[in-house]
């Protein structure tokens, strides 16, 4: 089904009818920014069964006064890519981005297991992800624009997870993909009539299907907000 | 249930329409609109688990053979009447939507017994918003607001052969259902056709949940999230008055 929505997805991108190209406004970006939660919740077999966090990340954190712990924090991720749209009649957009998308900060330190037992967690992830969306893209006054778009991305990324106790030694490293819908909500301000300043706010919202990594059993996550800003180009 | 909430929604449109010819300047509309949006009622941990379950089984008893289960996409169909009056505009509508072509299914094949796991949800919603509007040009306007909705949800988790301890609770059904409110927020963009007709595009952003609903099958309750997103271009017709 995803192969079938993917193959789809191109043949139309690329035997789009002559008379709507030719009335297209080309435009490309770069852009950077960031992911402020990473991976969802980051859950996994492992966590659930071995120490009883139903939800990852978002209940791992246990703590008491007699034991040595350091609060994890959500992954907090860098993010860039660069984007190539077209706006036809003035109104109706279309764009295709490639988007990168690493942990910096966070995913890292010490909680208790069930037992009281000090566990050493350490999370990671590195996405790479294809938006393809479709909407609309308004002119404000004179230098402004705002677009809202909808569409899907193909996103593959790699998950690693370690959790270590002096009962429990396990890691993990998922790669998977997926296809997650996608909306993205767009404002410009044009600097001259080729030049644009730009801000996004990017939805993801999709996960892959759980694979086995050595002991542990887990998806992708590649669901969550981004937040971007950079220029435009527009080739008029 | 039904016959109440009926009765409250004909006499909120009659009330609508009694006020309408007091009021000297706006503009009326009725509108359709399609969308999309992913896992409506919030079932991705819970399917989530059980395919981490099923994955376990599989590397514990070899031999075992399983398909996960999918978490829906759905499409979505909605109606909406619409009222500009000045910078405000009033909004009510109905929208409805249903995994009819990625549905939340799987199975496991244990020792030559195939266990067929259908998750069957919809949700019915009836969002009521209040926005502010900020024109653009001519009658292109983009608009901001919330507001409330009512919610139906309807959830049936089947097995055809249960015991693996895959599904929790591990019956061959159980269904549920529920009405509740909830809250929306909601970003759009408007701009017109022709004279009459307009095309709408809009991200709406819901939230709500319900206190604990009774399986009509066994002993076990659960409540809904309806936490999500849904992206919805539309169709308007619009009558001055």
């Amino acid at each position: 089904m995803r192969n079938r929505l993917i193959i789809l997805l191109i043949v139309i991108f690329l035997t789009a009818p002559s008379y709507i190209l030719a009335g297209i406004e080309y435009s490309t970006g770069i852009y950077f920014g960031f992911m402020p939660s990473m991976g969802g919740n980051l859950q996994s077999y492992v966590q659930r069964n071995s120490l009883g966090a139903e939800n990852g990340i978002e209940d791992i954190n246990r703590t008491s006064d007699s034991s040595d712990t350091e609060k994890i924090d959500r992954l907090i991720g860098a993010t860039g890519g660069i984007e190539f749209r077209g706006i036809f009649r003035d109104y109706y957009l279309i764009k295709l981005g490639l988007n990168f998308t690493k942990d910096i900060y966070g995913g890292e330190g010490k909680t208790l297991d069930l037992t009281g037992d000090t566990v050493e967690v350490k999370y990671s992830m590195f996405v790479y992800d294809i938006p393809v969306t479709v909407g609309l893209s308004i002119p404000f006054w004179k230098d402004v624009r705002i677009s809202l778009t909808g569409g899907i991305a193909y996103a593959r990324g790699t998950y690693k997870n370690s959790f270590k106790s002096s009962t429990l030694n396990s890691s993990a490293k998922f790669n998977n993909w997926a296809v997650p819908v996608v909306i993205i909500l767009c404002g410009e301000h044009f600097i001259d009539n080729n030049l644009s300043l730009m801000t996004s706010i990017n939805y993801y919202k999709g996960a892959s299907e759980v694979k086995k990594s050595n002991s542990d059993y887990a998806r992708n996550d590649f669901s969550g907000f981004r937040w971007n800003a950079g220029v435009l180009m527009y080739f008029r | 249930m039904y016959k109440h909430l009926t009765i409250s929604i004909i006499t909120a449109l009659l009330f609508i329409l009694k006020v309408l010819p007091l009021m000297a300047i706006g503009d009326v509309g009725v509108g359709i609109n399609i969308g999309i949006t992913h896992d409506p009622n919030n079932l991705e941990s819970e399917i989530n688990k059980y395919n981490e379950n099923m994955e376990a089984y599989k590397t514990a008893n070899s031999g075992t053979e399983l398909n996960q289960i999918n978490v829906p996409y759905s499409p979505v169909l909605g109606v909406n009447f619409r009222y500009n009056f000045n910078y405000l505009l009033f909004r009510i509508g109905g929208y409805y939507t249903r995994a009819y072509f990625y549905k939340a299914q799987g199975n496991i094949k244990i020792s030559g017994t195939k266990n067929k796991i259908k998750i069957d949800s919809y949700q019915a919603g009836f969002p009521g918003s209040i926005c502010l509007l900020v024109p653009l040009k001519k009658r292109t306007i983009s608009y901001i607001g919330g507001g409330m909705n009512l919610h139906f949800t309807y959830l049936k988790i089947s097995q055809t052969n249960p015991g693996a301890g895959i599904v929790s609770p591990d019956d061959s059904v159980n269904r549920y259902s529920g009405m509740f409110a909830g809250f929306h927020i909601i970003f759009g963009i408007e701009f017109p056709l022709t004279n009459r007709y307009t095309l709408t595009g809009e991200w709406i952003h819901q939230m709500g949940s319900s206190p604990m609903i009774k399986s009509e099958d066994t002993a076990d309750e659960r409540s809904f999230n309806v936490n999500s997103d849904y992206i919805m271009f539309g169709i308007n017709y619009y009558i001055s008055i």
